[in-house]
């Protein structure tokens, strides 16, 4: 049987423009990376009380994501067990229980079915019990990072991420302290999901297509050392880790306006579509969550976090940093949200030839300069595994990630 | 004519001056709009109410001029505002419209304009512009003020 990914390029040197815009392929990554993989559904803080809940989807499965009265954060496929409606429209919110609009079948915070209207109807030998909410297959928490998955079979998140653990847990928590959500809220560009996952990951671009953002923002919060341009400022490393990938960069301490307690920007990539972020020149820790809507047609659900203890005003100072530079109104993330479409419409040119994700390929350690590709060719190391069932990054190497951190 | 009817006819000449000056390109005029300590936002309902600051634009003015300097530059969509109901509040000085944008002939934006004003009607300035979206996804990058 003939594969639509025969003779497909997907790394370690180069990609094949085919995977961004083939409409077969991105069906099949559908079925063969976001029905397999580990995705994000929520921030526990979002979930603080008994009620709470969030709706997202899961490759296109509605679900809810829901904090019950026995303080357990659950994840059900929102649908109702009578006519699959959709038991919760809203987004966000806190309720005492689940009725569905339709019929008013009703559900308690732990999903169980706890009322039907004359459900006698059904005869003596419906039950209830038997007719709760269904749970997402898996759910973990990982420092209030909330994700699931829906194959039964996947393996445990922890050895999802494998070498990624110690990157997603130094931005997963601030110094230790426990994160909270300050807002969110989702944008969308034209072009395909896995260019934002490169994007996040190639720090290369940073200091060239954002050159006047930089600028600007270092005249307009009178910034000194050299405003984080990357190859002035400490560059270190970008590391392919297997499947995920995460660069950091340490910052000069005279650029370091708004806070000096964190020096280190990290940027972590967890295989498909997770960036976990931390950027001390403005003290923001940022998710975001990359979910597709076609070929061509990516939306993002982006976060803004702050640690649970910050006053209202180190709030609202974050806040300011977080919408000055990212986002579809930020500085830096229009350029990026423009160049997606830029770059979506040129990889038409078919006869041009793959793109390339070889900068640092000299270097064989899984470690190479910040602005090698060394993420981004872990992203794809995930891409080939799920999409071609290889079982072993192509690089052959997975980093010990420990020797990397904290240092 | 009675203050209320005047007040009316010069928040739809500031309102009708602040899109128009958008659509043509005229961002001086449209930052001359603004008070000296003026601020402007860009943000969606449920950010109004979380009041949260994680919003799409919050800019004085310093950073608002920063912004069209190097938006010139790089944003050459062009746009149409329209805009319908403008209704001053009881006390005078808070104004606000409904506003549809098109850009490049694309219907993208829609939502409310809030205008907090200095000054006596019809010398207006803006001293806070909320630009409060209806769009739950956002859907096109905002880099000129619209």
């Amino acid at each position: 049987m003939t594969d639509i990914l025969d003779g497909v390029i997907a790394g370690p040197e180069s990609v094949d423009r085919r995977c961004y815009i083939d409409p077969a392929i991105y069906e099949l990554e559908q079925k063969r990376v976001f029905e397999k993989a580990w995705l994000f559904v929520a921030h526990a803080s979002e979930l603080g009380n008994a009620g709470d809940f969030r709706t997202t989807e899961l490759a296109g499965q509605p679900v809810i994501a829901i904090r019950g009265v026995d303080d357990r954060i659950r994840v059900f496929f929102n649908s109702c067990r009578h006519k699959g409606t959709t038991v919760v429209g809203e987004r966000e919110g806190t309720c005492r229980k689940l009725k569905c609009p339709y019929h008013h079948w009703t559900y308690d915070t732990c999903g169980k079915l706890i009322s039907v209207p004359r459900v006698e109807g059904y005869g003596k030998t419906f039950q209830l019990s038997q007719h709760g909410l269904v749970q997402v297959p898996r759910v973990a928490n990982f420092k209030g990072l909330i994700f699931a998955n829906l194959d039964p079979d996947a393996p445990s998140f922890e050895d999802y991420l494998g070498p990624a653990i110690p990157y997603l847990a130094e931005v997963a928590e601030y110094d230790g302290e426990d994160l909270v959500t300050l807002g969110s809220y989702r944008y969308s560009y034209a072009a395909n999901w896995k260019l934002i996952m490169e994007n996040t990951l190639d720090d290369y671009h940073a200091e060239y297509l954002h050159d006047y953002a930089f600028a600007q923002r270092a005249e307009l919060f009178e910034m000194g050392g050299t405003s984080g341009f990357q190859e002035k400022e400490g560059a270190r490393w970008s590391v392919d880790l297997g499947m995920h990938g995460a660069y950091d960069q340490y910052d000069d301490e005279r650029t370091l306006k708004i806070q000096k307690r964190r020096q280190r920007r990290v940027y972590v990539g967890i295989f498909p579509g997770f960036i976990a972020l931390y950027h001390p020149l403005w003290d923001v820790t940022g998710l975001r969550i990359v979910e597709p809507v076609s070929v061509a047609e990516t939306n993002v659900l982006t976060y803004c976090l702050a640690p649970k203890s910050a006053t209202h005003e180190q709030r609202k100072s974050i806040g300011e940093h977080f919408h000055f530079s990212w986002g579809p109104g930020g500085r830096a993330g229009v350029d990026d949200i423009v160049m997606f479409s830029r770059v979506q419409k040129g990889l038409h040119a078919k006869s041009v030839g793959p793109v390339l994700i070889n900068r640092g390929m000299h270097r064989p350690d899984p470690v190479g300069g910040a602005a090698d590709d060394h993420a981004v060719r872990g992203f794809w190391g995930g891409w080939r595994r799920h999409m071609m069932d290889e079982t072993a990054n192509a690089a052959g190497t997975v980093v010990q990630a420990s020797a990397n951190v904290g240092d | 004519m009675t203050d209320a009817n005047s007040n009316l006819v010069a928040a739809r000449d500031l309102v009708d001056t602040f899109v128009a000056t958008l659509d043509r390109d005229e961002f001086d005029a449209w930052l001359g709009l603004f008070a000296d300590d003026g601020y402007y936002a860009v943000l969606r309902q449920l950010e109004l109410i979380q009041d949260n600051n994680v919003v799409l634009i919050g800019e004085d003015m310093k950073r608002l001029r920063a912004r069209i300097e190097s938006g010139r530059e790089r944003d050459k969509r062009r746009t149409v505002h329209m805009v319908s109901g403008v209704r001053v509040a009881a006390g005078g000085n808070e104004v606000s419209a409904a506003f549809a944008l098109w850009y490049d002939g694309i219907p993208t934006y829609s939502g409310r304009y809030l205008f907090e004003l200095s000054g006596a009607s019809g010398a207006w300035r803006i001293r806070k512009c909320t630009v409060v979206l209806d769009n739950d996804i956002i859907r096109a990058p905002i880099y000129m003020p619209i």
